[in-house]
């Protein structure tokens, strides 16, 4: 249970966001000192997760919360809500240094940035990221078959391709692809589509 | 691609591992503001989000919140805080260093006066000794002086020929400043010879011991006179004590 405390702090912490946006677009160093002590923690433990190095990950969390410091102007403060922004950089920032230690660049830097521009992460419900959605995933994900967890991990914490997957994996790049959506499907059953939309 | 097969992209879209080619179609739709694909690729996003929250917490080091936080110019005030944290524990530490050394100073003097007084005392210890065993010797031979006399000083000179002569006085008046006492040998003839310098104790009694054998048979009294402080080879008159020695 105790990997969802950070989340829930962060979570019941949640109702002055929209200040704290406001702060952080108006460069106050306070409010970055508040954003790190709301996702520090999680922030940390999913670069760590990916990058599987100390050094590195507190590199990476630096360099998360400086960019989120330098671009947070682009976010709407009435219609943001900043956790899912900050893993999705915190998570791009790691799967990137991965891919530039491993040599794979085919998926630019840039592309992935893409994924993390403030504007796509507004309208967010609030509750986008409480402790029973989190839960409900830990639980849908033990539901999956050792191959379609495996394939979602992939993805997820080292950012390969179905491609690459298939490659690593030595299988089929069908057989990927049927782990892959089945896994997926799988998820959005079990969370509900609502859930998470 | 329609709407229901790209359905299963949008995470993988959202995540930045799709094929070129479907990755290509996506943001086609995305260019033209598609909502269905908008809309998909958010919630995307909010399921990345929420994988972000699978890992076990990890504790990061405390230094890394500094750190973060000094990289947008925190450190200044941290900085400042530190520096008047410093400043307050250097102050204390000056003022403790201060109190100790003034401590130290105490003790050191003190110390020092017990060390004088150990002196004071081991030369006391060791000059009565001495006068026990100066007393001790079957040749010592006593002298009374000031008996009966209105005023002091009053005492006893003990002589003994191999070991010199002791004198035990009291209501010595206390010597002037500058001014000490002076033991003269007394012979039956010619001048008197100086037997030594000493002072009395506040109470005005001293103990002295001129440790030299002396001529018992050629002097005729013992005499104690107030000289200058480096002494004098004649006495100086009149004659504080005069203990006459017998034939």
């Amino acid at each position: 249970m105790l990997f969802f405390l950070p989340l829930l702090a962060a979570v019941l912490d949640g109702q002055d966001e929209s200040d704290l946006i406001g702060r952080l677009q108006r460069r106050d160093p306070q409010a970055l000192a508040e954003l790190y002590d709301r996702y520090g923690r999680i922030t940390y433990g999913l670069i760590h997760r990916v990058v599987r190095n100390a050094a590195a990950a507190e590199d990476l969390v630096q360099e998360t919360f400086l960019r989120i410091w330098n671009r947070v102007h682009g976010f709407n403060p009435e219609k943001g809500t900043l956790g899912p922004w900050v893993l999705t950089v915190a998570r791009n920032r790691a799967i990137d240094y991965l891919r530039s230690v491993d040599g794979r660049m085919a998926q630019s830097a840039f592309e992935i940035e893409k994924m993390e521009q403030p504007s796509l992460f507004i309208d967010f419900e609030n509750e986008i990221m409480n402790m029973d959605r989190v839960k409900l995933l830990k639980e849908a994900f033990q539901k999956l078959t050792p191959n379609q967890r495996e394939v979602l991990e992939l993805a997820y914490y080292e950012g390969l391709s179905q491609t690459e997957m298939a490659e690593r994996l030595k299988q089929p790049l069908g057989t990927v692809k049927t782990w892959v959506r089945t896994a997926l499907k799988v998820l959005r059953e079990q969370l509900g589509e609502a859930a998470i939309a | 691609m329609t709407h229901e097969e790209m359905r299963e992209l949008y995470e993988l879209y959202a995540l930045g591992v799709l094929e070129p080619e479907e990755k290509a179609e996506m943001e086609e739709h995305l260019a033209r503001n598609c909502p269905v694909c908008k809309a998909g690729v958010q919630r995307g996003l909010a399921f990345g989000a929420l994988f972000g929250g699978l890992p076990d917490s990890a504790d990061p080091p405390k230094r890394l919140r500094r750190r973060i936080l000094a990289s947008v110019g925190v450190e200044a005030k941290t900085g400042y805080l530190w520096m008047g944290a410093l400043a307050f524990l250097s102050a204390c530490l000056l003022i403790g260093l201060v109190m100790l050394n003034r401590e130290s100073s105490r003790r050191g003097e003190e110390t020092e006066r017990m060390r004088t007084a150990l002196r004071q005392s081991t030369s006391d210890l060791s000059k009565v000794q001495t006068a026990l065993s100066f007393l001790n010797e079957p040749e010592t031979e006593q002298v009374v002086f000031g008996k009966g006399q209105p005023r002091p000083p009053r005492g006893h000179v003990f002589v003994n020929a191999a070991r010199g002569v002791m004198l035990m006085a009291s209501n010595l008046p206390a010597a002037p400043t500058g001014k000490i006492y002076e033991m003269w040998l007394v012979p039956k003839s010619g001048a008197p010879i100086p037997a030594g310098l000493f002072q009395s104790d506040a109470q005005g009694n001293a103990l002295y011991i001129y440790n030299q054998a002396i001529n018992r048979s050629g002097t005729k009294a013992i005499g104690v006179t107030l000289e200058p402080e480096r002494g004098s080879n004649t006495p100086t008159m009149p004659l504080v004590i005069a203990a006459g020695l017998s034939d």
